[in-house]
């Protein structure tokens, strides 16, 4: 099977994740999306992709060329966008554009009415009050929220099941100061607190994340310390520990499988919270740096020019869609692990 | 006789995703008024589903009648709204259920619990309702019930809810009582004490009594007819006598004769094997603000214990008398004081000082078995994962192909099929499971099994089956087991020596033949009348 072997278990989970339908169209159309824009300086870009003049081959895309490389005036980087330019290289050859000619920060000067205009052919989803084409900012701005979402979700898992294991594991002092700590932590006001450290430090993608997680870890520690208090003195524990385990090993495979369904249950509406958190974030423009693509600022252009609605509900489509398509994922997750699903069908 | 309640050609199917499964196959049985019947069978064989659908507590539309009817008092109940049979239920026709423990709702107090059925069918006032509940619980043997309304179901011991549970059946004086598994969840001394009180308030308030159990003995003595039960068909039924002198049908013999019987292990020699001197598991009492230690709740206080090679050591005792605090102190589960000795090739080892690490090659030769088979074994590893897990620590010089081997013959040894190792805990019935888990403990061939409770949870006839496995690893591979349990009729049939356990404190040892022969005293008498002699 493929050159590996998928043990007879991970096959049953496979299957009962298919068997969601919902959740495996889902998933198999968020993949295509979240590939799709990984490549994004493939699909939408100002520069061509492959660029032949005087029968030599250039890759724009990987390497800056000079104006002079093609027979151009100055020593700056070529705009080929530019007219000028344009019509030199196609004299002694030709240009392979992207799907989408326009990057995220793109300024299309040429548009028909002021900005921002509404969708024609040139710009499918017509462009911002800064005449910047929106499609190609949404397919940047989805790129970024998935992968930011994505990796806040992760580090606030490890974080939040590390610390849910050891409360829930040990229990006892160790329970009562933990758990008295975070009730002081997530006492404080989240929103105010980025806004103020937002002001500080200049927000890059990596302060935002690392700020946000000082928070986002607590929202798992409450499912998994449960399930680990309530699973520590099951018979198969003890049992475990009969057999010579160490303590790591028991809580590693004896208990945490099973604080897993409830994790994996709640993981999606992390990864929908980091989202919405970071939209919301951009929104107020406390986010990420001015002019970076994002869904948020998007969301306030919307806002602002009430006039073209296509902003508005260019990123209320594609938000909307996002975040089901994760929810209805997460479901179908949640089914692969859950055993009794498999009781259901032997029935 | 007029008949009470009567069951015509009745079935029951489940249809889960769209699979039909029929429980119950064309059955019929008859109660008349003031009669006891009893209907028996092994767990899965429609007895449970059977009395359930009498009350219509199935869950539809799931579950289905393809065929048959049940008159109550010539009334169909199957075709019964859902409002006539509100007026049934708790009324005419009461339950009683298997666990106790979760029977009663954890945040209502007795009263509540008690009235809330006279409120609801019988519409009385406060005062009434108190005055009824209080005559409930007296005639269901609650001592001291004025004092205890009060109290909330965690405050009672297992007997005490049971009774509760049987007065709030008994509120509106039904005509006909379903106890599903009555006595199941209790301690032998106490599910005699049930049993006798059920058949007394039987006769007392002429009320018909359907009692549903896997254990034969239990309906010998308090009901008039046995309906015998397997696969959802009804194979036998009759007069109670009749089918204890003369049973016809297969199965009913098997049933009789599944008691389990039988000799211990003969002893080939008489090597020690483990011993404990003075063994104290103690917890503090701890009272007022600086914590300090007012006292000892004594669970296990100053035992000594005698293992030897090949011989099996039984501790019995009721519930709360510190048998499995015991088994876990001697497995170094909890902390304990006093010496616990191991012996290994005439060396002895004092355990009870030892750390995680010189513990941790021990493990592998004092191993143990659990009371639940649904809770010891990992539900979310495969079989394969479960029995394996102690190889791959004591035995990681085994390559994977070996370790696969070692499994495949101890599943062979405890007689199961050799190709569930990528299966679930979920997928067996509770006998499977128990052997799965000896089977944990065996496949790093122990000197030394503690045995807790292995047989309780399961029917009667996979009890003698799991006994004659436990005889069988025995006899080859020298075991000493130490068995701990409240079933005497079990530790008869295993036991060479005898340890009754009281508040923690040893009342009476010996060989077990003599205790079982001539108990000195009292409470060893009780605990053997009890459980040998159902009256």
């Amino acid at each position: 099977m493929l050159g590996f072997n998928i043990s007879e278990l991970n096959y049953r989970r496979l299957q009962n994740f298919k068997a969601n339908k919902r959740g495996y169209r889902s998933f198999k159309i968020f993949l295509f999306l979240f590939f799709f824009t990984l490549f994004a300086e493939f699909i939408s870009n100002d520069k061509p992709l492959l660029v032949k003049y005087d029968n030599s081959f250039y890759f724009p895309i990987f390497k800056n060329y000079s104006e002079k490389t093609f027979d151009g005036d100055f020593e700056t980087y070529t705009d080929y966008k530019d007219s000028y330019i344009k019509k030199k290289i196609e004299n002694k050859g030709w240009m392979i554009w992207p799907l989408i000619p326009y990057s995220h920060d793109t300024i299309n000067y040429v548009i028909p009415t002021p900005a921002p205009s509404s969708p024609d052919s040139e710009n499918l989803l017509g462009t911002d009050d800064q005449g910047r084409d929106v499609l190609a900012r949404l397919i940047y701005g989805f790129r970024i929220s998935v992968l930011f979402g994505l990796s806040l979700t992760i580090f606030s898992s490890i974080i939040g099941i590390a610390a849910g294991a050891v409360q829930g594991f040990f229990g006892g002092i160790t329970d009562l100061i933990f758990q008295r700590i975070i009730e002081i932590w997530s006492g404080l006001p989240v929103l105010y607190i980025l806004i103020i450290l937002a002001s500080i430090v200049e927000p890059n993608i990596f302060w935002l994340l690392g700020i946000m997680l000082l928070f986002s870890w607590m929202s798992l520690v409450g499912v998994v310390r449960a399930e680990f208090l309530r699973t520590r003195n099951f018979e198969y524990v003890h049992a475990a520990r009969a057999l010579g385990l160490d303590n790591l090993t028991i809580m590693k495979r004896h208990i945490l499988p099973n604080a897993m369904v409830a994790t994996l249950t709640f993981l999606p509406f992390i990864l929908n919270g980091s989202i919405t958190t970071l939209t919301s974030l951009d929104f107020l423009g406390f986010g990420l740096p001015p002019g970076s693509p994002s869904l948020g600022e998007l969301l306030a252009q919307g806002k602002a020019n009430l006039n073209a609605p296509w902003l508005g509900i260019t990123v209320f489509i594609t938000l909307g869609i996002m975040l089901s398509l994760l929810i209805f994922v997460g479901e179908a997750v949640r089914d692969a692990f859950d055993p009794k699903k498999y009781l259901e069908k032997d029935l | 006789m007029d008949k009470l309640l009567k069951i015509n050609n009745l079935s029951v199917s489940f249809n889960i995703e769209n699979k039909i499964s029929s429980a119950v196959k064309n059955i019929s049985l008859d109660v008349a008024k003031g009669e006891a019947l009893g209907i028996v069978g092994e767990s899965g064989s429609g007895k449970s589903v059977t009395a359930l659908s009498v009350l219509k507590l199935l869950p539809y539309p799931k579950a289905s009648h393809p065929t048959g009817e049940i008159f109550y008092k010539n009334k169909n109940i199957l075709k019964c709204s859902e409002e006539e049979l509100q007026k049934i239920r708790g009324n005419n026709i009461s339950m009683i259920f298997q666990e106790p423990m979760t029977s009663l709702n954890p945040l209502h107090n007795i009263k509540k619990q008690i009235t809330e059925v006279l409120f609801l069918h019988k519409k009385l006032s406060n005062k009434e309702a108190e005055n009824r509940a209080l005559e409930l619980l007296d005639l269901v043997g609650f001592q001291d019930g004025k004092n205890r309304l009060k109290d909330y179901p965690h405050q009672l011991s297992g007997g005490q809810k049971q009774r509760v549970m049987i007065a709030m059946a008994l509120a509106n004086d039904p005509d006909l009582l379903i106890a599903d598994e009555p006595t199941t969840a209790l301690d032998v001394t106490i599910q005699a004490q049930i049993l006798n009180l059920l058949k007394k308030l039987q006769t007392k308030l002429k009320m018909s009594l359907i009692i549903i159990t896997h254990d034969l003995t239990i309906v010998k003595n308090i009901t008039d007819k046995v309906v015998v039960m397997t696969n959802g068909k009804i194979v036998e039924s009759g007069k109670t006598k009749l089918i204890f002198s003369k049973p016809k049908h297969n199965y009913t013999k098997k049933l009789l004769a599944s008691e389990p019987k039988g000799k211990p292990v003969k002893i080939k020699n008489k090597n020690p094997l483990l011993s404990t001197k003075d063994l104290k598991v103690w917890y503090p009492i701890k009272k007022g603000f600086l914590r300090k230690t007012t006292g000892f709740i004594k669970a296990v206080n100053k035992v000594n214990i005698n293992v030897f090679e090949g011989q099996t050591l039984g501790i019995v005792g009721e519930s709360g008398s510190g048998k499995t605090t015991l088994g876990m102190a001697v497995l170094r589960l909890i902390k304990s004081d006093g010496d616990i000795n191991f012996f290994q090739k005439k060396h002895k080892l004092n355990i009870n000082k030892f750390d995680f690490k010189q513990m941790k090659p021990l493990r592998s030769e004092i191993q143990v078995v659990f009371q639940d088979p649904f809770g010891s074994l990992s539900p979310r590893l495969s079989i394969k994962e479960i029995i394996e897990e102690g190889l791959e620590i004591h035995k990681n010089d085994l390559t994977s192909k070996d370790r696969e081997n070692l499994i495949l013959d101890t599943l062979k040894k405890v007689e199961l099929d050799t190709n569930i190792l990528n299966r679930y805990p979920h997928e067996f019935s509770g006998g499977q499971r128990q052997r799965i888990a000896i089977a944990r403990a065996v496949v790093l061939k122990p000197r030394f099994l503690i045995l807790d409770e292995p047989t309780s949870a399961l029917d009667l006839s996979v009890q003698s089956q799991i006994v004659n496995l436990l005889k069988k690893l025995q006899k080859e591979n020298n075991l000493g087991y130490v068995f701990i349990s409240h079933d005497l009729r079990v530790v008869q049939s295993l036991a060479h020596e005898l340890i009754v356990l009281k508040n923690g404190k040893v009342v009476e040892s010996g060989s077990s033949d003599k205790i079982f022969k001539s108990p000195k005293q009292k409470y060893t008498k009780q605990l053997i009348s009890a459980a040998l002699e159902i009256k």
